[in-house]
C-alpha cells in the first residue's frame, strides 16, 4: 500500500530458514518439511508427492523436464532420457557393467578418473550433475510450497552407502545449490517418521526394500538417542529387479506370440510401464490383467497370477532375509528381543514380503506411515532437529563398511570396523624402510574383505617425509569418519608436530575441483533459479499487501470508498492474483504497482481511522504497528479526515 | 552449546584437580576435549576422556550413561548454527568420545586397553608354553583336514565343543585377573600393577588362540560338505 | 610403495610348506606363536655333516603378513651356517617386505622361530654328544 503501515497480524516471520528432508531415490524422490504444527509434511506437486527420478534431455542437449514431464519422454526419446542414476552414484563402470545392458543410454569412463559418465545429446554428465537436477527440481517445488528460499537440506542414503556414494550424494547436493546438514541413512529416517525417538527405550528393525536398494537396520533407541546398531544390505536389490524379471518373463511370452521386444527400447518401455501395472495389481488380487500396446495400433492383454508371481521373485525375497539375519547377528540381539519391524520403500506393499519378514522376525511389521513417504519425512524430521533445536534429539549413526589399509601382498589391514558409531578416527603411525625415503603411499580402501582386490578403493596417496635415515621419520596419520561416513585424513609428522591435511582423491568421485567446474557450468540454470528467487520474493511482498488490502477493506475504511474506487480496488487485486499464478516475478511486479496505485484512498481512510482511534490510547506507536480493530474504532471518529 | 564447555568447571571442589584439571563435565567428569591440550601434557587415555576411572571390572550402564552424555554436547548435529568450522571441531572431538566408547566396550578390550598403556614390554611380552602351541598346531591340521573328509566333521564338532569349553573357563580366568589388577589401581601401586599384568596377558594371549580355532572351526563346518554336493 | 614381485610372490605362492621329520636328529623344530593376533608358527630346519642347513620347511596359521614372514625366513636360513642362520634379525624381514607397524609382531615371530629351531636342533646334538 501507499503508506507504510502494517496491516497485517501478527508480525510474519521473516527470512524464517527452514531446512527440508529429502529422499533421493532411484526411481522416485520426494521432499518434506515440519510445519508449524510441528509435524512432517510431504510437499505434493500437481502430479502427487513423488518426482520420478527421471532427467529428460532436449535434442541439444539442454535441460529438457524432471519428473512426470521427463517420464513421459523415456518412451519417445529414451535415449535421452535418464533413470537410475542412483545405481550409478560414486561407483566405477566395472561396478555397474552388468546392468548396462537393461539401461538404454550410453555410459563412459572418463579418461582420468574412474566415474562413470552418461553421454546424453553428445555430452558426457556425472551421476551427481544428473542428481542434481532432481534436487533442484525439488528444491524449487519446496520454495514454492513454502513461499521462501530453500537452501539447507537432509538428503538420505541406502545405509550400505560406501564413501565414494555418500560424498557424490552431497556433491549433488552441492551442485543443486542446498547446503546438505547431513547424510542420513534411510532407514534410521523411518525410524524418526514413526516418532519411535520419543519412546523411553527400545529395540527396532527396519526392513527398506525400495525401487533400487536393499537395506536393512537394527536400530537401538533410548531417551532422544538414536544408535545404530548394526546395517546391512543389498546396494543392488529391490523392486526395479522384480520389474526386470517380470518384463522377461512376459517378454518371452510375448515372443512366442510373435512380438518381439528385446532390442527395441520403446517397445521395452511401454513393456516395463505395463509389468510395473501388473505387479501393483497383483498386491491387492490374486489374479491380474493389463490391456498394453507394447506395439503400435496392436493392443495385448497381459495376465498374471499372484502364485507365479511370488514363484518368480521367491528366491529375491529370500535373498533379502540372508543380511537381515546378519544385521541381527551383527547387533548382539535375538529376533525376541525386538519391539518393532518398521516396512520402507513400495516394494514392501507385496504380500510375499510381509509374509517373509513376519517370518523372520516372528512380528508383524509396521507400514502403517505410507511406506514410499516416511523416510522423507523422518529426512524432514532430523532436518527440523538440526535447525530449531526443538526435539532434545540425536542421531548417532554407523559406518556400514570397514575402512582399511593396503599392507604388502595386497591385504589390508582394518582401521575401523564396520558398523563403529561415527563420528570414528584412528591413528597409525608410519615410518620409512629405506634411507632418504621422501614419501609413505597409503592406499585407503572400504570393505570388509581381506584381500584389496575384494574391496573397494576410497583413496591412494603420499605422505611426504623429510628424508632421514630409514626407520626414523615417524608420521601419524589420522583417518576421520564424519557424521556422514565419509573420509578425512590428516598427517602429522610426530617428531617436528607438523600437521597436514591431505587431501583425499576419491578413486570414483569427483574431486573438489570437478565439483567448482560444475558449479560454474551450473551458473547457466543458476539464471533460471534467481528469476525464480525474485518471483518468490515478489510473491511473499504481494501477500502482504493482498493481506492489508483485504484488512482494510473489511475495517472501518472499507464502506466509505465510491464504488469506482472499490471497483478499481476489486479489479487491481484480481490482476494481482493472475500474475502470481504466472511464477514470474516481473508481472507480480507490476500487478502489485496497480494495487498501490488503486488502494491510495483506503490507505489515506484507513491511516485516519488508525490516527484517530489513536488519540484515546497513549501508547500511539504501538498502534501504528498493529491492525485497527474495526469493533475499538467509535463510530463518532467517522468522517473525520487527515489531508 | 559451546558455551557450556568454554568454561570447565575447573574449581568445582570435588574435582581431582592433579589428575584431571580441566574436569568440564559434572556428570562424568571427563576431560574437556574443548580446549588446547597444555605443553608436554599426555593424550588423554579412553577412561579419562569418558570420565571414567581406570578399572577393568566397570559397570556397563555406567560405560554407556558417560558416552551419551558427552556425546550429546559434542556431535557434531549440535554446531551446525556455528559455522563448518565449529562442524569440523565437534567432528574430531566426537570422533573421540565414540573411539574411547567403542575401545572400553567390553571386558576384554578394557583388559588389552590397560595392557596397551602400559607398553609393549619385552620382559613382560606372554610366550605361550610350547604346549599350548603344539596344541593349536594340531587342532589346525584337523581342522584343515576335515573339510576334506566327511567322517572328521564329526569330530571337528567335537573339537568345537571342546574349545567353546576352554573359551569359557578363560573368561572365568580373565575376570579373576581383572580383579586383582583393580585392586592394584586403588590405592595406585606400580609393583602390584605389573604383577597383575601377566596373568592378564597370558589369559588374553590364550584366549586369542582358542577364538581363531573357535572362529576357523565354524567356518570350516559352514562350508560345504563335501560329502553332500550341491543340493 | 610397489612392492617388488619375489615379495608378492611369497604370499600368492610361499615357499617350503610342509614338514620334515621330527625326530630325525638333524631335524631341528620350532614352534612360536603370537598371542597379539593368535597366529601359530612351526618352522624345520635339516642341517648337513658341515653344519650348512640343508633343506627347511614351514607350517604357519596366520595371516599373510606372518605366512610371508615364515616363507621368506625359510628361504634365507636354506645354504646358512647355523652361526649365520642365528643373525638374521626381525628387522631385516620388516626391511624386505616392507611391513608396516601393526604386522611387525609377524617378523619377530618369524625370527624367535628361527631361533627356537637353531635351539632344538642344538639340543638334540647335545643328548646324542
Amino acid at each position: 500500500m501507499a503508506i507504510q503501515i502494517s496491516f497485517g497480524g501478527e508480525k510474519r516471520q521473516e527470512n524464517r530458514t527452514v531446512a527440508v528432508g529429502i529422499d533421493l531415490g532411484t526411481t522416485n524422490s520426494l521432499v518434506a518439511y515440519v510445519g508449524a504444527d510441528g509435524q512432517p509434511h510431504v510437499i505434493g506437486g500437481e502430479d502427487g508427492a513423488m518426482v520420478p527420478s527421471v532427467i529428460a534431455f532436449d535434442a541439444a542437449g539442454q535441460l529438457h523436464a524432471v519428473g512426470h514431464r521427463a517420464n513421459a519422454q523415456l518412451l519417445t526419446h529414451p535415449e535421452r532420457t535418464i533413470y537410475s542414476v542412483k545405481r550409478m552414484m560414486g561407483r566405477s563402470a566395472q561396478e555397474i557393467v552388468h546392468e548396462l545392458g537393461m539401461l538404454p543410454f550410453r555410459v563412459h569412463t572418463a579418461q582420468g578418473s574412474a566415474a562413470v559418465r552418461v553421454e546424453v545429446a553428445g555430452q558426457k554428465l556425472t551421476p551427481p550433475e544428473l542428481s542434481a537436477h532432481v534436487l533442484r527440481e525439488l528444491k524449487r517445488r519446496a520454495e514454492a510450497h513454502l513461499g521462501h528460499a530453500v537452501d539447507k537440506a537432509v538428503v538420505t542414503v541406502p545405509a550400505y552407502f560406501n564413501d565414494a556414494q555418500r560424498q557424490a550424494t552431497k556433491d549433488a547436493g552441492r551442485l543443486a545449490g542446498l547446503d546438505v546438514l547431513r547424510i542420513v541413512n534411510e532407514p534410521t529416517a523411518a525410524a524418526l517418521a514413526y516418532g519411535l525417538d520419543k519412546k523411553p527405550a527400545g529395540k527396532i528393525v527396519v526392513y527398506d526394500l525400495g525401487g533400487g536398494t536393499f537395506d536393512v537396520s537394527v536400530l537401538a533407541m533410548h531417551e532422544g538417542l538414536t544408535e545404530v546398531l548394526a546395517t546391512g544390505g543389498d546396494t543392488h536389490l529391490g523392486g526395479d529387479d522384480f520389474d526386470q524379471l517380470l518384463v522377461a518373463t512376459v517378454a518371452e511370452q510375448l515372443e512366442a506370440a510373435g512380438i518381439t521386444v528385446r532390442g527395441d527400447a520403446t517397445r521395452l518401455q511401454q513393456l516395463r510401464k505395463a509389468c510395473i501395472a501388473l505387479k501393483i495389481a497383483l498386491s491387492d488380487a490374486e489374479h491380474a490383467s493389463v490391456t498394453a500396446e507394447i506395439v503400435a495400433g496392436q493392443r495385448v492383454e497381459l495376465t498374471f497370477d499372484r502364485k507365479d508371481f511370488e514363484r518368480l521373485i521367491a528366491p529375491l525375497v529370500e535373498k533379502t532375509l540372508g543380511p537381515c539375519r546378519q544385521a541381527l547377528r551383527d547387533s548382539g540381539l535375538v529376533a525376541a528381543e525386538l519391539d518393532e519391524v518398521l516396512l520402507v520403500g513400495g516394494s514392501t506393499r507385496i504380500p510375499l514380503v510381509r509374509r517373509k519378514v513376519a517370518e523372520l522376525f516372528g512380528k508383524a511389521p509396521r507400514g502403517d506411515i505410507d511406506p514410499d513417504q516416511v523416510v522423507a519425512l523422518g529426512a524432514a524430521v532430523q532436518a527440523d532437529i538440526m535447525t530449531t533445536g526443538r526435539r532434545d534429539m540425536l542421531l548417532l549413526d554407523v559406518t556400514p563398511l570397514s575402512l582399511g589399509m593396503e599392507t604388502v601382498g595386497g591385504v589390508v589391514v582394518k582401521i575401523i570396523n564396520r558398523n563403529s558409531s561415527i563420528p570414528a578416527s584412528a591413528t597409525e603411525e608410519f615410518t620409512t624402510s629405506v634411507d632418504n625415503q621422501t614419501g609413505v603411499v597409503v592406499h585407503v580402501l572400504q570393505g570388509d574383505r581381506e584381500l584389496v582386490k575384494d574391496c573397494r578403493s576410497l583413496a591412494k596417496f603420499v605422505i611426504p617425509i623429510e628424508p632421514l635415515p630409514a626407520g626414523l621419520a615417524r608420521v601419524a596419520v589420522t583417518f576421520l569418519i564424519d557424521a556422514n561416513g565419509i573420509l578425512h585424513v590428516n598427517a602429522k609428522d610426530v617428531r617436528t608436530g607438523r600437521e597436514k591435511t591431505i587431501e583425499v582423491k576419491p578413486s570414483y568421485g569427483l574431486t573438489d575441483d570437478e565439483v567448482l567446474r560444475m558449479l560454474e557450468d551450473a551458473f547457466d540454470n543458476a539464471e533460471e533459479d534467481l528469476n525464480f528467487r525474485l518471483y518468490l520474493d515478489a510473491k511473499t511482498e504481494a501477500e502482504q499487501i493482498l493481506e492489508a488490502t483485504r484488512r482494510a477493506l473489511a475495517g472501518a475504511a472499507g464502506p466509505r470508498l465510491t464504488v469506482d474506487e472499490r471497483e478499481d480496488i476489486d479489479g487491481a487485486i484480481a490482476g494481482l492474483l493472475a500474475a502470481l499464478r504466472t511464477e514470474q516475478s516481473e508481472p507480480v511486479r507490476k500487478a502489485q504497482r496497480r494495487l498501490n496505485d488503486a488502494t491510495w484512498r483506503l490507505a489515506e481512510l484507513a491511516m485516519a481511522e488508525a490516527l484517530n482511534s489513536a488519540v484515546h490510547d497513549p501508547q500511539l506507536p504501538a498502534v501504528l504497528a498493529q491492525a485497527p480493530d474495526p469493533a475499538a474504532v467509535k463510530p463518532d471518529h467517522h468522517g473525520q479526515r487527515i489531508k | 552449546m559451546a558455551e557450556q564447555f568454554d568454561h570447565p568447571a575447573a574449581d568445582s571442589a570435588d574435582a581431582p584437580r592433579t589428575l584431571r584439571p580441566w574436569v568440564f563435565n559434572p556428570l562424568t567428569g571427563a576431560v574437556d576435549l574443548t580446549r588446547q591440550p597444555l605443553a608436554g601434557e599426555p593424550e588423554p587415555d579412553h577412561f579419562a576422556i569418558l570420565g571414567l576411572p581406570q578399572r577393568i571390572l566397570l559397570d556397563a550402564d555406567a560405560i554407556e550413561i558417560a558416552h551419551r552424555s558427552l556425546i550429546r554436547g559434542l556431535h557434531p548435529d549440535r554446531f551446525h548454527a556455528q559455522g563448518p568450522e565449529a562442524v569440523a571441531r565437534a567432528q574430531w572431538h566426537s570422533s573421540r568420545v565414540n573411539d574411547a566408547w567403542r575401545g572400553l566396550k567390553t571386558l576384554e578390550q578394557r583388559a588389552a586397553y590397560v595392557l596397551t598403556l602400559a607398553g609393549e614390554n619385552a620382559d613382560e611380552r606372554y610366550r605361550p608354553p610350547p604346549a599350548l602351541l603344539e596344541q593349536v598346531m594340531e587342532a589346525n591340521e584337523a581342522i584343515d583336514e576335515a573339510g576334506h573328509d566327511p567322517a572328521a566333521r564329526v569330530q571337528l564338532l567335537e573339537l568345537l565343543a571342546n574349545f567353546r569349553a576352554q573359551r569359557e573357563a578363560l573368561a572365568a580366568d580373565l575376570a579373576k585377573a581383572a580383579a586383582a589388577w583393580d585392586a592394584a589401581q586403588a590405592p595406585a601401586d606400580a609393583a602390584a600393577s605389573a604383577a597383575a599384568r601377566a596373568p592378564l596377558r597370558a589369559v588374553l594371549g590364550q584366549a586369542r588362540y582358542v577364538d581363531n580355532l573357535i572362529g576357523r572351526a565354524t567356518a570350516a563346518l559352514s562350508a560345504p560338505d563335501p560329502a553332500y554336493p550341491a543340493n | 610403495m610397489a612392492y617388488s614381485e619375489k615379495v608378492l610372490d611369497h604370499y600368492n605362492n610361499p615357499r617350503n610348506v610342509g614338514a620334515l621329520p621330527k625326530d630325525d636328529p638333524t631335524v631341528g623344530t620350532g614352534v612360536v606363536g603370537a598371542p597379539e593376533c593368535g597366529d601359530v608358527m612351526k618352522l624345520q630346519i635339516k642341517v648337513g655333516a658341515n653344519g650348512v642347513i640343508e633343506d627347511a620347511r614351514f607350517k604357519t596359521f596366520g595371516c599373510g603378513s606372518a605366512i610371508a614372514s615364515s616363507s621368506l625366513a625359510t628361504e634365507w636360513v636354506k645354504g646358512k651356517t647355523l652361526a649365520e642362520a642365528a643373525a638374521i634379525r626381525n628387522t631385516d624381514i620388516v626391511q624386505e617386505l616392507n611391513l608396516p607397524p601393526i604386522k611387525i609382531h609377524c617378523s619377530v615371530l618369524a625370527e624367535d622361530a628361527i631361533r627356537a629351531a637353531l635351539a632344538d636342533f642344538a639340543a638334540k646334538q647335545e643328548k646324542q654328544a
